[in-house]
């Protein structure tokens, strides 16, 4: 049985210059499927509405991912051949849903003169009106036979597999070279999508995260550790939950002090069965590491 | 897919052997490699044992080799190899890309991804052509690229944007993937994506001239649109789940993206944000073209534009060029001019006077390093590349500007004194407001 958990937290930073919280996050589950998503509003002066483009970035990604799985079946048998034409076409149509969320949303609030006074006129003219909804979006998907997720922006995806292996999944250099900054407001952003597909190897749980909490880590290792670490405490969704939450908070204090989201979905009996397996793998991990329980540092 | 290993040897049917360097790239049926034929480093396509009717392929690369290339715009298929015994397999070998040479798919989507040569990582490098000019001359070759190979007898059965290399600074074109040019009526039935088929193939035709007339628009949408001409928001809203399904927004439910009587299928901002920029920015006669080409020549064969049309197409849009000496070039058809014979650059104000050619109603502006080709001034020439005249500024009076002949034949020019004198050909003449020039078939007003 699929479950699933999400929460946005507001950032440290934020807090002190009184911003609202540009994170979004939802997970959705249904009989055969499971939806996680974060977004990254980016929250900097021309990107005024970044809340507002989160917000349609993570309802984008649920409604569009339901809609091509509506026939899981099917939608289940050709993942198999054509994964990779597949999540071309998610990505697009997350594009097409978000760009007409925030066109409806501009046309019924234009914008207001509280928002235009940070702009010189000329400075505002240039601003097209998607930047204003500018957002990252990271999303992972599990199926009863197949995983997959993608991402625009920067984020992260972390998948626990079934023998305790923890992994930053995406392969994402290829679509966002150095020297490029990609977001669901950019031109051409459909092809700024990284994307992976993984089938026959069973997944317990898909953590995707905005990048607050990576920061929040000092390291790749100890940033993966964790995720191991919080996917055994998935037993007990209810522990799970007001531990989580309490640890990203506190978190929001480390690093960039950004807003921290976590969304995950998860396979609940997978996650009992596996549960040692995890336990196990923890301890591992602090052997290795020499640290004890949830990593802390800035 | 069966990899040949680093310094495996490969015969020729010609008694040649072929050393394997390296792996150059690989695809879904063939993988090419970097090989040693003779001293030479050339590059061998090697198809995949499960690829279907190899037999019939082979016989088309034979045929192809016998026949030879059609110029040299083409990366031919040269030597054939033998079958190799183990897969039943066999590839063929070809000239390498040479060096300045850009992907089509890479300038279409604007740039390539290479990999830092200090720190390793992936970077975008922006690829784009070096001026408006040299991308009508990438154009016009690929225009003559599919004439040259219809004039043959033959048809592109396999392009897609990987079929196509340009140098962005020079115009040149090489034409790859020849193995899957095929001579009309054969059917190699080779996998390619549906955007690049006319309808008709989709339905299940075998490509002819007539095809190949469909997939030339496409390619050249491609290029000055650097996008899809069928992909908008009535596609990318539907949940296809195959090729197959998507096939029908090519053929049987093809909606041209800016067609005027459909409007359920424009671009999409943040998809298609290319095709939205550049619509804007080419002379309608451009975008009728391609409106006719993708609504009533998507069903009517007749309708669409057939190679000599758009050759004549790109040689106005190319003498329609103003380069100004701000740096800036647009194509004058889509700026202001305050009368008919003078054009104004939008960027700087500066004036450009234009010539009137009798055979043709549009004008060419006066700019520095403008270019009257042999087709323009010889109806009956075919010749869309060579040089008659050539706008120069005066090397001790700047800003004079005189025009060279560099056409090889004697022309007659009226001059300030009123009379026309014989200009041979390496010889200049100034411009001035009156001059008049004789090129023989045609004559041009200042």
């Amino acid at each position: 049985m699929l479950s699933g958990f999400s929460r946005s937290v507001i950032g440290a930073s934020h807090v002190r210059k009184n911003i609202v919280c540009q994170d979004s996050s939802g997970y959705r589950i249904t009989e055969n499927l499971a939806i996680a998503v974060v977004a990254d509003g980016h929250g900097s002066r021309k990107h005024f509405r970044s809340h507002i483009g989160s917000q349609f970035a993570v309802q984008s990604a649920i409604d569009t991912v339901n809609r091509f799985c509506s026939d899981y079946k099917r939608f289940s048998a050709e993942m198999t051949e054509n994964h990779d034409f597949i999540i071309r076409n998610i990505e697009k149509q997350i594009i097409a849903d978000w760009h007409r969320k925030i066109i409806e949303h501009f046309s019924e609030n234009p914008v207001s003169s509280d928002e235009m006074k940070v702009f010189t006129e000329e400075e505002f003219k240039k601003i097209p009106v998607e930047s204003y909804y500018g957002t990252t979006l990271v999303t992972a998907v599990m199926g009863k036979n197949f995983a997959f997720g993608f991402q625009i922006g920067d984020g992260s995806l972390v998948a626990v597999f079934e023998d305790g292996e923890t992994s930053m999944i995406m392969d994402y250099e290829e679509s966002n070279p150095a020297n490029m900054t990609a977001s669901v407001c950019n031109h051409n952003a459909s092809s700024m999508f990284s994307h992976f597909y993984v089938d026959g190897k069973k997944v317990i749980a898909m953590f995707v995260s905005t990048d607050g909490l990576y920061t929040s880590f000092g390291s790749d290792r100890d940033f993966i550790d964790y995720h191991t670490i919080i996917a055994s405490k998935l037993y007990d969704i209810d522990i799970f939950e007001s531990s989580v939450v309490k640890n990203i908070t506190k978190r929001t204090h480390f690093g960039t002090e950004d807003d921290i989201s976590l969304s995950c979905i998860y396979d609940s009996v997978l996650v009992q069965s596996k549960n040692k397996v995890l336990r196990e793998k923890t301890d591992k991990n602090k052997a290795v590491s020499g640290k004890t329980g949830i990593v802390k540092n800035k | 897919m069966f990899e040949h290993q680093k310094g495996q040897v490969i015969e020729t049917e010609s008694g040649g052997k072929a050393v394997v360097i390296d792996i150059i790239g690989k695809g879904r049926q063939s993988t090419v490699y970097l090989v040693d034929y003779k001293g030479e480093k050339m590059a061998l396509k090697w198809y995949d044992s499960k690829v279907n009717n190899l037999e019939r392929i082979r016989s088309n690369i034979k045929r192809n080799i016998a026949d030879g290339k059609p110029d040299n715009n083409f990366l031919w298929c040269r030597y054939m190899t033998k079958v190799y015994r183990q897969t039943g397999s066999f590839g063929y070998l070809m000239e390498l890309i040479p060096d300045g040479f850009e992907r089509l798919s890479d300038i279409v989507r604007g740039y390539r991804i290479v990999n830092d040569s200090v720190t390793g990582r992936v970077m975008e490098k922006k690829v784009r052509f070096s001026s408006l000019y040299t991308m009508i001359t990438a154009v016009m070759n690929i225009v003559n690229a599919f004439r040259q190979i219809n004039k043959s007898g033959k048809s592109f059965q396999g392009l897609d944007d990987g079929s196509f290399f340009i140098n962005t600074h020079t115009g040149d074109i090489l034409v790859s993937d020849c193995d899957t040019i095929a001579s009309h009526g054969t059917d190699l039935d080779i996998h390619i994506r549906p955007a690049y088929k006319a309808p008709e193939v989709i339905f299940g035709s075998i490509p002819n001239e007539i095809s190949d007339t469909y997939s030339l628009a496409v390619i050249l949408f491609r290029l000055l649109f650097r996008g899809d001409a069928f992909e908008g928001e009535k596609v990318v809203m539907d949940v296809c789940l195959n090729e197959s399904e998507i096939a029908k927004h090519y053929g049987s439910e093809a909606v041209f993206v800016y067609s005027p009587d459909d409007t359920s299928n424009r671009p999409v901002r943040g998809i298609h944000d290319n095709v939205i920029k550049f619509w804007k920015e080419y002379p309608e006669y451009i975008k009728e073209t391609f409106i006719r080409t993708f609504t009533e020549g998507i069903s009517n064969p007749e309708k669409r534009v057939s190679f000599g049309e758009w050759q004549n197409i790109f040689i106005r849009l190319r003498s329609e060029i103003l380069s100004c000496v701000c740096g800036k070039s647009h194509f004058i058809s889509i700026i202001g001019n305050p009368d008919d014979k003078t054009f104004i650059c939008p960027e700087c104000r500066t004036e450009f006077a234009t010539i009137k050619f009798s055979n043709r109603i549009f004008r060419m502006p006066l700019c520095i390093g403008s270019r009257i080709f042999m087709c323009e001034t010889d109806p009956l020439t075919d010749d869309y590349m060579s040089i008659a005249g050539e706008f120069v500024e005066n090397k001790l009076r700047k800003g004079l500007i005189g025009i060279k002949n560099c056409s090889g034949k004697k022309w007659s020019v009226r001059m300030p004194d009123g009379m026309f004198h014989d200009v041979l050909s390496g010889k200049g003449f100034p411009v001035w407001n009156g001059l008049e020039i004789d090129f023989g078939k045609v004559q041009a007003k200042f």
